[in-house]
Formats: C-alpha cells, structure tokens, sequence
C-alpha cells in the first residue's frame, strides 16, 4: 500500500463522514443551530457575569460587614457547587414554575456561578493596585469614585484581562453541559447526530474544533482590548 | 453550619412559593394536535424520530424518568412513553391524564451485534421454550398485575455469578429496570436473569444513556442491548435483533387538568415525607453512598494521575529544545481549549471505544489529561517566578541541576502554586458531576435516579448539592493547612 493510497483512503471517508454525518437530512443545521444556542448563552452570560462581577465586588468591598458577608458567603456557596448541580437547581426547583425558557435558565445560571468568580477577579485586581495610588489622588483632592474610575480602574483593567480572560474561556467551555436539561447546544447537537449515525468520531472531532475556534477568537479579542488598553501601545 | 441551615431554609421557601403551572385548555387527540406545544420525548428514540417529521412541535429530548417531572414543574406540556410505563408508574393517580395512545405500535427485542450470531440464537431459544411451556404468561401477567410480589422474587434469584460473561447495556426505565434496595429489578432484568441462568451465561448490566447505546454496542463496550428497544428498520441495519419479547405503543400524556390534589400536609410533614422517600424507601441512601464513593474515587485517582500529568507536561514545556517545548505547548493549549465534557466524550466514544475499560477507568483519564494540562501551567508558573539567580547560586555552590531543583528551586516555587492549585482542585472535584454523561453511576448520577424514581426533585438535590459543599469545603481547608505549614517552615 503506497502513502497515496492511504491518503486517498481518509479522503474517501472523510467524505462519506461528511455526507452521512452533515450533509444527510440537512444536519449540518443542527450542528449550526447548536453553535447559535452555544454562542447565545455564552455571550449573555460573560455580559451579566460581568456585571454580576462587579456588583459582587462592590458589595465585597463595602465597609457594611451585612454586606461583605452576603457576598462572602455568595462566593464561597458558588465556588463549591458544581455548576451542573446549580443548573439543575434552578432548572427543577427555584425557576422551575418561573415562565422563563430553558435557554434563559442556562444564562441565569452561568451569570450567578461565574459572576461569583469574576468578582473575585475583580477585588484581586483593585487590591493589587498601590494604596499609594488611593492617597495620591485623595491628595490632589478627588473624591473616592474619581480615584477608582480615573485612577485605580485602568490599572487594576490590564492587571485583571489575562485571568479575566482565563475564566471566560472557561465559561464558553462549560457551556456544554446545558445538554443535561435537554438544551439544544454544540455539544448536544453532535450528541443527537451520533444517536442517529452511529458515528462517533466525526461529530465529536467536529465539535471540539470548533470549541477549539470559539476559545481562541475569544482569546485574541481579549488580547487585542489588552494591547489597546496598554499605554505604550497607544498611539499618541 | 449556620449558613448551611440558611441555605437549606431559602432554598425551601423557593421551592413552597413556586405554584403548580396551568394545564393546557384543551387535550390533544391526534399528533397534529401537537403542534405549537412543547412535547418530552426519550432524546434519539422512536417518538423523538416520528415528531420531528412535524414542523412547529418544540421537541423537549429527555430521559424517560424525568418526563412527569418536567411536565408537571411546566417544562413540557406534553410527553410521550410507552403505555406499559404510564401504567406501571402510576402516573393517573398522581394527576396525569392520557390524552391519546396507539402511536406507534411495535415489538421490543434483545440487540445483539450483527456478528454475534450465536448468543442471538440462544436468546431465541430460551425465548420459545418459555412460549411453550407457558412461563412467558406467567412472567408477563406477574410482573403487570402484581409487581411487589415480582419484586421481591427477583431478589431472591439473582443474576448468575458463573458463565460466559456478556454486558449489557440498560437504561433505567421502571418497571423494565430500575433499582430497588440497591439492586437491579425489574421485568427486563428478570427475563434476561432467566435467560443467563438457564443457558450458562454471566450478565454485567452496565448503565448507557439511551442515545448511546447502539454506539456502544459497536464499539464493544457491551454485548447486548437490553432496553426495551423498539425494532424499526433503522435500527435493524445496525444491530442483530432477536426475537420480540414485548409488545406495545406509545402514548401521550399530560397534566389532568380536573385532578385536585388532596390538601397537602404541613411543611414538616412534607420533608418528613421527601426525607423517607429519597434515603430511606428501598434503601436509597445505599445509591447514594455508592455514589459518592465513585466520586471520591474518580477524584482522587484523577487528581494524582493530573500531578504527575502535569509534572511531566511542566518539565517537557520548560526543555530548551524549541521542538519539544513547542509541540507540549500545541497539545497544552488544544486540551485547554476543549470542553473537558466533549474531551471525556471523545476519550469514552472514539479513543477508548475498542477497549473493554470501564467507564471509571476512562473518567479518571480524561480528567487527568484536562487537569493535567491546567496544573502543567500551574506548576510552570511557579516554576519561573523562582529568579535565576537561585539558579546560579546552586550552581556556583556546586549542586547539580537536579539538586538545585530539588532542595532550592522546587520548595519556593511550591510555595506559590498550593493557592492556585487549591483553586483547581476544587474544580475537578466539581466537574467530576459530568460523568453521568458517559454512563458511570457517580454522585450527581445518582441523585437523577432517585429523582426520576420519586418524582420529587427537592431533596436529592439539595441533599446532593449538601455533600459537593461539604466534599469541597473539606478538601480546600485541607490545603489551606498545607499551604499554612509551607509558609510556617520559611
């Protein structure tokens, strides 16, 4: 058998693959539907665990100790839970009578248990900033909103990105256990492809290079916000 | 403790204030009807394949056991099993109502892969010598009218321990199979005990989600199928089937809206009630307590695979050798990028699939490759915030690269991983709840069974969230305590 042979061998399965497996009973919808759902929880859930994020921080870091300790105990609660066990929580008790669609469930859920995370991203960020900062421009007379947007923000930004970049991965990547309650997304979509095809390989393959994709485009966005954020990088 | 009773004290008046959803105005009789509403079906099933042939019926794919509690929380509006299992569960007394029934009729059989001609055979056979002789009526009319008494006789035979070994992959529908006191009952289970018994063989029943199962079948994870599987010619083509041993259709159900239910008992009473029902009642608790001991056992064995996984990805990135740190590079990222849910599917379907390893066995891989990977970055990290100057100084004292490593470089940069390393390893513990998908009975796992068996999802949840809280509350304080006697002995 001669290297040729084998390739052309792949090539035919791979083709067969692609027929069977996307192009049979137009399932490459499925598989885009899938992506949409994927895409439509994770992009709602970095915007409200981003905000949650930041309300948890403030209530963190608030001088009232009702607060701080709601917040804390908010965190800690979310860091131990696993985020299936909260979905399945919020899809068969708290929200289950609640009007809200699954897919609504899914972005709650993902916004309450990466909010937690975030906000502790956040307050590493603000604590990592120089108290010398904070009297410096308490000095020059500004009040303590004004450090924080003027002052404090932008350094605490560039310190936060990478990790904050890290957990949104994450948060796209943990995506995929919506299937659980029954959510049409990527990784469901492949799931039902192969119940009907009885291939595993192709869709599986598939669906992680595409999880492989979103990971990586969401990376060099951050990246790309980072070097812009970076002073020097600006252009003057 | 007191946020625990907190914690248990909202979630309770989460679950007293959500009312009872409203019943559909009015009852379909005919599939059309269907359109426009949300209907549960089995994911990959039979129903799943005939409704998708409409345009406009929102498709709810999920387990069979799980379907009356969806529709009765509003999830669905409509769900469709067969009429056997509507009547075996008792769903009329508990505020359903058929709404039409005859879809699809057909007849169950045992699937056997396409070349196992002979285990086929001796199925058949066993088959019609229990026609003949008149225990195939005695089996069916036993286990339809009086099912305690079946029950309990199925305990009493169990399955054979001698023989030739066969798995078989099952999906836990009641009455067909489902737990009870810990062990595997049910019609389905005591037929094919029968069957073992009386032709020399030795069954492994293994759990299978039910769209994986003829996957797994021809990938020799198991034997044979014994799921109360419809013949249809699709499926045909892919397995061998024996003879039918099962005869039925499909019915649709919903909410009865006349049914009222009886005034309900106090809030005590009714956690007295759930508390009985999920642990004590067929000694559940058992199902539990097996499945936490998978999860300890998947986490721990994943986690020192994922040291030493990590250690050995560390060290290879860090080599001068552009070639093998760029290739461990390649790999870290591609690993880190993946879902570790579609990493342990690929590990179960596509790398493990020809190998007869058990689904535990191939859990710990998977996460021992994805946490490997994280804790290789970890450990690099560390690693590089140790100056090289410390480096140097081992070297001018005539240490050995090892030993610089050893006694200088590893016990400051050890310092810095444990807070981050803490971190991740309560990840893994919670993301070791996902294994349920690849068929492996763990914590979470097991919470669903109880769940889908007392229609009540209150308080295997709660009492399952309880112990991930405590398991990962346990494991974090023991690492503060090392990291606290790290920086003790500066």
């Amino acid at each position: 058998m001669t290297a040729v042979h084998i390739i052309h061998e792949l090539l035919a399965g791979l083709r067969e693959s692609v027929v069977s497996n996307l192009l049979t009973e137009d399932r490459w919808k499925m598989m885009v539907e899938g992506l949409g759902v994927t895409l439509e929880i994770s992009l709602f859930s970095l915007f409200f665990a981003t905000l949650a994020g930041a309300l948890l921080c403030a209530l963190r870091m608030s001088r009232s100790r009702v607060f701080q300790g709601v917040a804390r105990f908010y965190i800690g609660l979310m860091r131990s839970l696993p985020l299936l066990l909260l979905l399945l929580v919020l899809f068969y008790l708290v929200l289950a009578s609640s009007g809200l669609g699954k897919t609504q469930i899914a972005i709650v859920c993902f916004s309450l248990y990466f909010g937690a995370y975030i906000s502790e991203i956040f307050r590493s960020g603000i604590e990592g900033v120089d108290k010398g900062q904070w009297e410096a421009g308490a000095a020059l007379g500004m009040g303590e909103g004004l450090v924080l947007r003027k002052i404090v923000l932008p350094q605490m930004l560039l310190r936060v990105l990478p990790v904050y970049k890290n957990q949104m991965t994450a948060l796209i990547k943990a995506t995929s256990i919506v299937g659980y309650v029954s959510i049409m997304d990527l990784t469901k979509a492949s799931d039902v492809i192969r119940a009907r095809t009885f291939d595993a390989f192709f869709p599986l393959l598939l669906t992680a290079l595409v999880y492989l994709l979103l990971s990586w485009l969401f990376g060099l966005a951050v990246d790309l916000l980072e070097k812009r954020l970076t002073p020097k990088s600006r252009t003057r | 403790m007191r946020s625990v009773r907190t914690l248990l004290l909202l979630s309770l008046l989460l679950s007293a204030c959500s009312g009872k959803p409203s019943a559909p105005d009015a009852m379909p009789t005919c599939l059309e009807d269907l359109v426009g509403h949300t209907v549960a079906v089995a994911g990959g099933g039979s129903t799943d394949l005939l409704l998708s042939q409409y345009e406009g019926i929102d498709l709810m794919r999920i387990s069979i056991g799980d379907m009356p509690l969806a529709v009765k929380s509003g999830r669905a509006e409509f769900a469709m099993m067969q009429e056997v299992q509507y009547d075996a569960n008792q769903l009329d007394a508990q505020g359903f109502r058929k709404c039409f029934d005859g879809i699809l009729p057909g007849v169950s059989a045992v699937a056997f892969r396409k070349d196992d001609v002979r285990t086929c055979e001796d199925f058949n056979h066993f088959l019609r010598e229990m026609r003949a002789s008149g225990e195939y009526d005695r089996w069916y009319q036993s286990w339809i009218h009086q099912l305690d008494s079946m029950v309990v006789e199925t305990e009493k035979l169990p399955a054979p321990r001698t023989g030739k070994k066969i798995t078989v992959g099952i999906t836990l529908v009641f009455p067909f199979i489902f737990y009870r006191n810990d062990a595997l009952s049910g019609m389905e289970v005591d037929l094919f005990n029968r069957f073992c018994r009386s032709k020399g063989y030795c069954p492994e029943y293994s759990i299978v989600q039910f769209p994986a199962l003829i996957p797994s079948l021809n990938t020799n994870k198991i034997d044979a199928i014994l799921s109360h599987i419809l013949v249809t010619p699709e499926r045909a083509r892919q397995v061998l089937f024996s003879d039918d041993y099962l005869e039925g259709s499909q019915c649709c159900f919903g909410l009865n809206p006349e049914w009222e239910s009886a005034a309900g008992p106090g809030l005590p009473d009714r956690i007295k009630g759930s508390f009985r029902k999920t642990l004590v009642e067929e000694d559940r608790w058992k199902l539990l307590a097996d499945g936490l001991v998978v999860t300890l056992e998947i986490s721990l064995f994943s986690l020192l695979l994922a040291i030493v996984v990590g250690a050995l990805l560390c060290f290879l990135r860090m080599r001068p050798n552009a070639a093998v740190s760029g290739a461990t590079r390649v790999l870290v990222d591609t690993v880190r990028g993946i879902p570790v849910l579609v990493i342990l599917m690929i590990m179960f379907y596509v790398i493990f699939a020809k190998m007869h390893l058990s689904g535990v066995t191939v859990a710990i891989f998977s996460f021992a490759l994805f946490y490997g990977a994280y804790f290789s970055e970890v450990f690099r990290t560390g690693m590089l915030s140790v100056g090289r100057g410390q480096w140097e100084a081992g070297a001018a004292l005539g240490l050995g690269k090892f030993q610089v490593f050893r006694l200088i470089a590893f016990p400051q940069a050890l310092k810095r991983i444990v807070p981050v390393f803490k971190g991740e390893v309560i990840s893994l513990i919670k993301s070791t709840s996902i294994v349920g998908y690849v068929a492996v009975l763990d914590l979470t796992c097991a919470g669903d069974i109880i769940r889908t068996r007392t229609l009540d999802a209150f308080f295997p949840l709660i009492l399952v969230s309880l112990i991930y809280i405590i398991l990962s509350t346990l494991s974090g304080s023991l690492l503060n305590a090392l990291d606290r006697h790290l920086n003790a002995s500066r």
